[in-house]
């Protein structure tokens, strides 16, 4: 949802999440919410069968295997 | 020089220390010069270098630090209020490396808050100035870095590369920057602001000056999860292998398209041009899809970024500018699934390049679309992002593949400000990149002109 759509309902729903966002901050976004709400849409419209990434987890290694 | 005693560290440091009371009350590249500090570790390089212990081309050389880069007791802000008094308990890997290398910490320098940002625009530290025309953007977010080197108060300085951190301000200042192949230099000590995308590199005035940094700074290190255990080799060996039997890759698509300011791409075709006249095979490859780079590389960043800084701005919104404030909070709401689909276009995108560029040794581009704005049209104002939010248009599709990518100067724009190159090669491969980078800069004579709204150095 782009902070511009509501203000309100955006900072809410942050809040929701424990990510606390002001009404007046929220509605100062404006601009750069527009391009956030572009790049992911541009995202979405991108074929990814079969392109699950394979390297999300390392494991972590112990010191012993480090040394 | 120094290692054959000709060049004294102690001279060098003081250079390097009168430079900098000369031009920073203009150019305002540092946070912090620590003089004394300095002036000590020359005196050892000296009496080290005296007593036949010379450690190296790095030895008794001043370097310049981003002020993300942890040195132990001195404070790493990120260019923010909300980490003032932030005192770093221990180095970080890069400055660890440099120390045993011999070379001279000279101070901290500005950046973009928490480098999250192109422009070089810092209303908390102050705006940091080009030395080519101090009433335009550096770019960023590693203006301090290439304003201090560009401008002769340091030789070489590290930056960070999360979107074209390194390559951009480099390209607009006049100078060499390469973004490493991620996971080649340890991003340990080193403040995140999108874990998967964040690269440290050097910024130099050479080619060559980049290949002996990143002798010291690449390798492996257990501290960083995403470090790579890649052999290393001698970044240097292959710098004078020219340019015959090369081939360069030249997209058709995107990097040269309307939007690319003439005088750039002009530029950039005649350096082509001159790189296959002397050897080179130059070939067209069309690249449909790479104008999605932009969109994955903030899809990836922008929660990485929020996680990064969730708990602080939640407690402490009012510390960070109003700027970075809204870029984070702009990514409060972005849902999981965006993020993980996002992760899962990168995997796409990076086939798509690695299909690209079977045929070809390295990519050569513009390294932004755009010439360098006024700082005063780059400063955001309520409802207004600024200007300049075309800048990491190219450079941010090679911090999503994690490829090796290098700017240099390739020419100037009729308002004589420096037009930027970016070399671009296989992941794990610099050496090609630095190759074709070196091999260029002594056809040309780009990178050796000094910056013309600066006195000129005694």
């Amino acid at each position: 949802m782009s902070p511009t759509d509501n203000a309100r309902e955006f900072s809410d729903r942050a809040n929701e999440h424990h990510l606390k966002i002001s009404i007046v901050d929220a509605e100062d976004i404006g601009g750069f919410g527009a391009v956030v709400d572009a790049a992911y849409s541009t995202i979405r419209e991108i074929d990814t069968t079969g392109f699950e990434p394979a390297a999300i987890f390392v494991p972590t290694q112990s010191k012993r295997e480090l040394e | 020089m120094i290692g054959k005693g000709e060049l004294s560290p102690v001279d060098l440091v003081e250079a390097s220390l009168a430079r900098i009371s000369q031009l920073e009350p203009r150019l305002n590249a540092f946070l912090e010069v620590w003089d004394n500090e300095a002036r000590k570790s020359a005196q050892v390089a000296q009496e080290e270098i005296a007593d036949r212990r010379y450690l190296g081309p790095m030895h008794g050389i001043p370097v310049g630090l981003k002020d993300l880069i942890d040195v132990a007791g001195h404070q790493t802000t990120g260019g923010s209020k909300v980490l003032s008094g932030n005192v770093a308990t221990a180095d970080a890997s890069v400055v660890t490396r440099l120390r045993a290398a011999g070379a001279i910490f000279i101070g901290k320098l500005n950046l973009v808050e928490f480098a999250f940002g192109t422009t070089g625009v810092n209303s908390f530290t102050g705006d940091v100035k080009n030395p080519w025309d101090s009433t335009r953007i550096t770019a960023g977010s590693s203006s301090g870095s290439a304003t201090a080197v560009a401008s002769g108060m340091v030789p070489v300085a590290l930056g960070t590369d999360t979107g074209g951190s390194v390559r951009m301000p480099a390209a607009l200042c006049g100078i060499a920057g390469l973004k490493p192949t991620y996971g080649r230099v340890s991003r340990s000590g080193v403040l995140d602001l999108s874990w998967s995308l964040d690269h440290v590199g050097p910024m130099t005035r050479t080619t060559e000056d980049c290949a002996l940094m990143m002798n010291v700074l690449a390798g492996y290190d257990p501290k960083d999860p995403a470090s790579s255990s890649h052999p290393i080799t001698d970044f240097t060996t292959e710098l004078n292998g020219g340019l015959t039997g090369l081939k360069i890759g030249v997209p058709s698509d995107y990097f040269f398209d309307e939007i690319v300011d003439e005088e750039i791409k002009r530029s950039v075709r005649a350096a082509i041009d001159l790189i296959a006249a002397n050897g080179a095979e130059v070939v067209e490859l069309p690249m449909p899809w790479v104008d999605k780079g932009r969109a994955i590389n903030l899809g990836v960043l922008l929660p990485e970024a929020v996680s990064v800084h969730a708990k602080m701005i939640s407690q402490h919104p009012d510390l960070y500018t109003p700027a970075v404030r809204s870029r984070i909070q702009s990514g409060f709401n972005v849902p999981a699934i965006d993020y993980v689909q996002a992760q899962r276009a990168r995997q796409w995108f990076n086939y798509q390049m690695a299909e690209s560029m079977s045929s070809v040794d390295v990519l050569i581009t513009p390294t932004v679309p755009i010439q360098a704005p006024t700082i005063a049209e780059c400063t955001p104002s309520a409802g207004n992002l600024g200007a300049g939010s075309e800048l990491p248009m190219f450079t941010g599709v090679f911090d999503v593949t994690g490829q090796p990518s290098h700017s240099i100067p390739c020419g100037f724009t009729k308002a004589g400000m420096p037009i930027g190159m970016m070399i671009t090669g296989h992941p794990f491969d610099e050496s090609t990149v630095l190759r074709v980078g070196h091999a260029f800069e002594k056809l040309t004579n780009w990178h050796q002109r000094p910056p013309t709204d600066i006195p000129t150095t005694n």
